[in-house]
Order: C-alpha cells, then sequence, then structure tokens
C-alpha cells in the first residue's frame, strides 16, 4: 500500500469535519465534527509512522496521547454543553454568543 | 579693607537667607531687627572702603575662575572704583534708612517677614549690581534686581492693579534689557572679554578669541560685521561702535524709565511706599544711569550714541516733568518727578558731564529717597494717596513737614540744597557744550518741577485738614529716616560744589573722565531763579486762594488734558502694541487650539470611532471566527503557493 490514499483519506475525513464544525447548528454535532478532525490528524500520524524513511513507533504513540486528548475534551466540551442547556434551554450553536461587544 | 568688599552684598544675602530659613515663625522686631542690622553693617564697611579708595586708589579687580571654554574664560569677583565704592555708600545708606522705616510703615502686614526678605534680597541684587568686575556678572544682577523689583511692586498681589503694575514694570524693562543683553554678546564677541577693565584699558583683547570668533561673521559677507578686525585697537567711532553703545543705552533706558520705556515706573507705584523710595527713586532706576556711567568710554567714542542719550534724557526730563504737574496721586507726582530727574542724569551723561551726572545720582538718591518716605509717612498717617484729600498736615507732623520741605527745595533746585548744585551742574553742562536746546528743555523742565513739588507741598501741608482721620506722626522707626535723609538733602551738595568739587576730584582720581563744565554764575542765579518762580506759580495756584487752580486748568484746556492723561502715552502703546499683539496672539491661539491640536485629537478621534466601528464584528459566534480563519488560512496558502511568499 501506498501513503497517498491515508492521507487523502485523512484529508477527506479532516474536511468533513471542518465543514460541520463551521456550519452546523447543533452543539453536539459540532463537538462530533471536532473529534472527526482530530481523528483525521491521527490517521495522518499514523501513516507517517509506518511510511517514514526510517519507521518507528513515535507517530503511533502521538496518536494513542491525541486519543487520551480527545476523551478529555470531549468530557470538558459535554460539561459545558450541558451547562449550557441548563441555563439556556437550547443546544443552538448561534444562542452561544456572550462573548461579543 | 577693599578685601572685604564681598562682605558688602552677602551680608543682606545672609539676613535673606535666614528670613527665608525661618519664615513666618520670626516675629516683627527680629525680622526687621537682623536685616537692618546686616545691612547697617554693609554700610559702615561702604564707608570704609570710600575712604580707603579716597586714600589709596582704586584697587584691581578680584576674580575668580568660573567658566573656562576654548580661548576665552569668564570669572566672578569684585572690583572696587571710585564709581563703584560712591555707589555702594549711597545704596547701603538708602537701604539702611529705608529697611528702619519699613519696621513701622508695614507693622501688622501679614507677610512681614516676606517684605524683609525681599528687600534683602534686592540690596544684595543691587549691591552685586554696583561691585561686578565684568558685564555678564552685572546682568546676573541687572536682572536679579528685576526681578526683585517684580517681587516688591507685586507685594500686595491681591491687588489686581498691583499684579497688573509688577508685570508691567517686569515687561517693559524687558524689552531694554534684551537690547542691552544684545550689546554684551557683540562687546564679547568683539573683545573676547567681560571685563570692564579689559574692555576700556586700552589693552588689546586676547587675539585668538577674537578674529577666531569674528572670522565666521565676517566671512558671512556682511559688510557691517567686517568692521570687527578694525575698531578694536582704541575704540575708534565706528558703526559698530555707536551701535553697541545704543544696544546698551537701551538697557539703560528700561531700567531708568527713559522716554520710550518710562511707562512702568509710575504704575510701580502700586507698590509699598519704602519700596518706591529704595527701588523707585534711589537704587535700582539709577542702575541705568550707573550702567551708562560704567561704560562711559563706550559713549564717549560715539558722538552719536551720545547724542541720542543726551536727547533722550532731556526729551524725559521736560516730558515727566510736564506730567507730574496734574496728576493727583502724591505718590504719581514724585514718580514722574523721579523720572524727570532720571533724565536730568542721562543728559548729563550725554553731554559727557561724567561727574555732574554721577553727583546728581547721589542727591537725587537722598532728596528722592526723602520725598517718598515722607509721602510715605502722609500716606501712613492719613490712609490716602489722593493729594486733594490732604491738607493742612504741618500742624499734625511737623517733623514730616519739615523733612519734606527741605527735600522739595532741593529737588526744586534752590540753593543751598542739594539739587541745585547737582542740578545746575548738569545745565551748566548743557550749555557750555554747546547743547543750547537741551538746556532750554533742562530749564523748562526745572521750572515744572519746582511748581509740581511745591503744588504737592502746598496741598499737603498747608490750609485745612480735609480728611476726618487723626494725623500724626509715625514712631521714631520713621522719623529718623526722615531726619537723616533730610539733614543730607539739605547739605549733600557741597561734597561738589564750585568751590570745592571733593566729588569731582574723588571721582577722577585716575585722570579726568568726561566733560567738567567751569562754574558759571549767571547760569548758576537763573537756575535758582526758575526754581524760585516755580514755586511762585504753585503759591499763587495752590495758595492764594480757592479754586484758582480749576480756573487756570481750564483756560489752559487741551495742554492741560494732555497732561493730566500722560500725553495718552499708555494709550497709544495700547493701540500701537498691547491690541496687536493680543489680536497676534489670539490668532495663534486659534491655530494652536484648532488646527495643532486639532490634528493630534484627530488622530485620537480616528482610532477611537474606528474601534468603536469595528467592534460590532465580533458577533461572539464561534462559526463566523473559525470561517474568517479559515478563509484567511486559504488565502495565506493560496499566495505561498502561487507566488511563493509575500517577499
Amino acid at each position: 500500500m501506498a501513503l497517498q490514499p491515508f492521507l487523502a483519506l485523512g484529508a477527506i475525513l479532516f474536511g468533513i469535519g471542518l465543514f460541520g464544525a463551521l456550519t452546523k447548528r447543533n452543539l453536539i454535532i459540532v463537538l462530533i465534527s471536532i473529534e472527526m478532525m482530530l481523528n483525521a490528524a491521527n490517521i495522518n500520524l499514523v501513516a507517517f509512522s509506518h511510511f517514514a524513511l526510517k519507521p518507528n513507533i513515535d507517530g503511533q504513540v502521538y496518536a494513542l496521547f491525541n486519543i487520551a486528548i480527545a476523551a478529555a475534551e470531549v468530557a470538558v466540551g459535554l460539561a459545558i454543553l450541558l451547562s449550557f442547556f441548563r441555563t439556556r434551554s437550547s443546544s443552538d450553536v448561534r444562542d452561544v454568543n456572550l462573548m461579543k461587544w | 579693607m577693599i578685601g572685604m568688599t564681598w562682605l558688602v552684598p552677602v551680608l543682606p544675602l545672609v539676613a535673606y537667607v535666614i528670613l527665608l530659613a525661618s519664615g513666618r515663625r520670626m516675629n516683627e522686631s527680629a525680622a526687621a531687627g537682623i536685616s537692618t542690622a546686616a545691612v547697617f553693617v554693609s554700610f559702615l564697611l561702604s564707608i570704609a572702603i570710600v575712604a580707603n579708595v579716597a586714600a589709596y586708589g582704586p584697587a584691581a579687580p578680584t576674580v575668580y575662575p568660573w567658566l573656562q571654554f576654548g580661548y576665552g574664560m569668564i570669572t566672578v569677583g569684585y572690583q572696587v572704583t571710585s564709581l563703584n565704592a560712591l555707589m555702594l555708600l549711597v545704596v547701603s545708606l538708602v537701604s539702611t534708612l529705608v529697611l528702619l522705616f519699613s519696621r513701622s510703615y508695614m507693622r501688622g502686614d501679614d507677610r512681614f517677614s516676606r517684605f524683609y526678605q525681599y528687600l534683602n534680597l534686592f540690596v544684595f541684587s543691587m549691591l552685586g549690581l554696583v561691585v561686578s568686575p565684568n558685564l555678564l556678572q552685572f546682568y546676573i544682577f541687572w536682572e536679579l534686581v528685576g526681578v526683585c523689583s517684580y517681587l516688591l511692586v507685586g507685594f500686595w498681589y491681591f491687588k489686581p492693579e498691583a499684579a497688573a503694575a509688577a508685570k508691567k514694570a517686569f515687561i517693559v524693562t524687558r524689552i531694554g534689557d534684551v537690547g542691552l543683553f544684545i550689546g554684551i554678546i557683540l562687546l564679547f564677541l568683539a573683545r573676547g572679554t567681560f571685563d570692564f577693565t579689559t574692555l576700556f584699558g586700552g589693552v588689546s583683547a586676547p587675539v585668538g578669541m577674537a578674529t577666531h570668533l569674528a572670522a565666521p561673521l565676517a566671512y558671512a559677507g556682511s559688510k557691517f560685521f567686517s568692521l570687527w578686525y578694525i575698531p578694536f585697537a582704541g575704540w575708534h567711532a565706528g558703526p559698530f561702535v555707536t551701535l553697541v553703545a545704543l544696544l546698551v543705552f537701551i538697557g539703560a533706558v528700561g531700567k531708568s524709565a527713559q522716554f520710550p520705556l518710562h511707562v512702568w515706573l509710575p504704575d510701580a507705584m502700586e507698590g509699598p511706599t519704602p519700596v518706591s523710595a529704595l527701588i523707585h527713586a534711589a537704587t535700582m532706576v539709577a542702575a541705568g544711569v550707573y550702567l551708562v556711567a560704567r561704560m562711559f568710554p563706550l559713549f564717549e567714542a560715539s558722538a552719536t550714541a551720545s547724542e541720542t542719550v543726551a536727547v533722550i534724557g532731556g526729551f524725559t526730563a521736560i516730558l515727566a516733568a510736564s506730567i507730574g504737574l496734574t496728576q493727583r496721586d502724591i505718590k504719581r507726582v514724585i514718580a514722574y518727578s523721579t523720572v524727570s530727574q532720571l533724565g536730568y542724569m542721562m543728559l548729563a551723561m550725554g553731554v559727557g558731564a561724567y561727574v555732574s551726572g554721577m553727583f546728581h545720582l547721589v542727591t537725587h538718591a537722598f532728596f528722592k529717597a526723602l520725598l517718598f518716605l515722607a509721602a510715605g509717612s502722609v500716606i501712613h498717617a492719613l490712609n490716602t494717596q489722593d493729594l486733594f484729600e490732604m491738607g493742612g498736615l504741618r500742624k499734625y507732623m511737623p517733623i514730616t513737614h519739615a523733612t519734606f520741605l527741605a527735600g522739595a527745595l532741593a529737588l526744586a533746585g534752590i540753593p543751598p540744597f542739594a539739587g541745585f548744585w547737582s542740578k545746575d551742574d548738569i545745565l551748566t553742562a548743557a550749555f557750555s557744550s554747546g547743547h543750547y536746546v537741551l538746556y532750554a528743555m533742562g530749564l523748562i523742565a526745572a521750572f515744572f518741577t519746582a511748581a509740581y513739588i511745591f503744588r504737592v507741598y502746598f496741598l499737603t501741608f498747608s490750609g485745612a485738614y480735609k480728611g476726618d482721620g487723626h494725623p500724626h506722626e509715625g514712631g521714631p522707626a520713621m522719623t529718623i529716616p526722615l531726619i537723616v535723609l533730610g539733614v543730607l538733602a539739605t547739605v549733600g551738595g557741597f561734597i561738589n560744589t564750585p568751590f570745592d568739587p571733593m566729588l569731582g576730584s574723588f571721582l577722577q582720581d585716575q585722570g579726568p573722565i568726561g566733560y567738567n563744565p567751569p562754574a558759571n554764575w549767571a547760569l548758576m542765579a537763573v537756575s535758582a531763579l526758575v526754581g524760585l518762580s516755580g514755586i511762585w506759580l504753585a503759591y499763587t495756584l495752590y495758595r492764594t486762594s480757592e479754586g484758582r487752580a480749576q480756573r487756570f486748568a481750564q483756560r489752559t484746556g487741551f495742554l492741560y488734558t494732555l497732561s493730566f492723561n500722560k500725553f495718552y502715552v499708555d494709550e497709544l502703546y495700547n493701540l500701537i502694541i498691547v491690541t496687536p499683539v493680543f489680536k497676534i496672539a489670539a490668532v495663534l491661539q486659534f491655530v494652536d487650539r484648532w488646527i495643532i491640536d486639532g490634528l493630534v485629537r484627530l488622530a485620537g478621534e480616528i482610532g477611537y470611532t474606528g474601534g468603536v466601528g469595528v467592534k460590532y464584528s465580533s458577533t461572539g459566534q464561534v462559526q463566523t471566527y473559525g470561517l474568517v480563519t479559515v478563509f484567511g488560512l486559504a488565502v495565506m496558502v493560496l499566495i505561498v503557493i502561487g507566488i511563493g511568499g509575500v517577499i
């Protein structure tokens, strides 16, 4: 197998995630989209780890770190989401507008 | 003894520092006592110095280096010549008496100690001015006395007139000072030194300095400045010498209140009366005359400059005397009299009569300080300065009356009082040196002088008292100075009579200076007669019958109005100088406020308004931010890929 298909998969996944994060109105979908972008990065890490000039384990270790961080981030993100839903009775990303002028 | 000269100005300075340090804690007696004692010791030292100079001749200046640069050196120090010694004596004597007088006059004033502080500072500055061995030091003290004059004229600063008068005095004399300063700089460029001795000693200046500085100026191509090289071997009369002399004279004109700049002195009468007696009669205003005397070789070298001095002096004498005839305020009459008498001194200097000018300076210091102090005594007793609210004080204030009469007779030039000898000297000098027009002006001014001072005398001391107070003499602190000055005004003229010209030989012990007029008995008789007829005029108008003066004023109509309004000089200055200056200032203020400041504020406004406008773009919508960020990233990537970067 060549490197390119993995990179293409990573790019497509990242593009879908970015599109979702920027356009979807539901906060949960936005969170999921962010997870997709993180996983796109993971695919790239693993691919480069395997196809490098001197292949080694470093990239895969990084991917594991990423997964752990992603889990933590989701926990925080969901907590914020819940708290937001309780106060505003909404999960629409357009209602998250307190940080404006 | 000469070696202790530095003590003379330093003692009042010490008193000043003590008063300054103790502030309001010091009570009146202590403040006055310390000050008077310090100045009195200065006076005693001055007597010793004069005796020393009379016995052994002048000493070489004692100087210490101050600044050293390139070819030149600036020194400070002190010098005693016969001229300096004479001035030291006069200044310290009058200062002592005025300080004593103030003890009583200023009693109970809130800032009594402050008043003595200023007076001490003034006495220090004036004495320092007198002993200065070089022009730069002279100029520093010259400005210091100006500052003291400002402080003391404006001593009662809560009176708006006093504050305005102080400012006027300072600003008007500044105009003259600028001329003097330019003159000093030009002299320094030409001669490479500030020292009086070297300036006029015929010794050539350090060559390096003069040519070093003159070369670039000559190179500038001006024909005028190329004259640098010529005259300094021995003061030939060239345009340069004339220019410098006139510039120096402008300084004297400002300080001594001569014609174009005389307007500040009458207004300065808003200050306390002892200040008028000390600063505006006897010492500071005489500094201008002293300056001309000190720079006498310079004026001698230029006939044009001397003629100018003489004409300005003569014109001032007659102008101020004619204004004095009609003023209602007792101090203003005496102030105009001072202007007029200073004009006489300038006239004397201008026609070359050095000794006569200095002689008149001395006698004038005595009788004018006396007249002011006597006027102060009257004002103190009556609390008014209006002549027409006085009268009949001869009964209530016999000492003031007697001393004022002595001063008035001296001023009017009645023999054998002091003023007669000196004024007659000046008139004789003007006549016998061929200045007949100036002589006539001086004679008319003498007539006016006698008339206005006896107008004051009759209105104040004779007739019936018109007020409703209880006038009385002040304490001994007031009467002692009056008596001392009264005696001096009576006999002071005998220091330089034609029979025994003691002052003349004292001042000229290093050889004759200027022009010494021969005694002329006919002219003396004329002077005395003119003085007497002036008194007679005042007598007929103000003593013989009520209302005669008013009728006389009405008959002279136009002239009376002119004189009463001081020839509208103030109004004229207002019209041609003050108003345009204010207009220009208003325009400049407009430019400053709306154009210069406007630009600065515009920059601020742009930042502020821009910020307010842009802030609405932060909507709080995270997705919008993300979109813009991604879009920006894409643009940057495109730039990098497409054209290989921005640089």
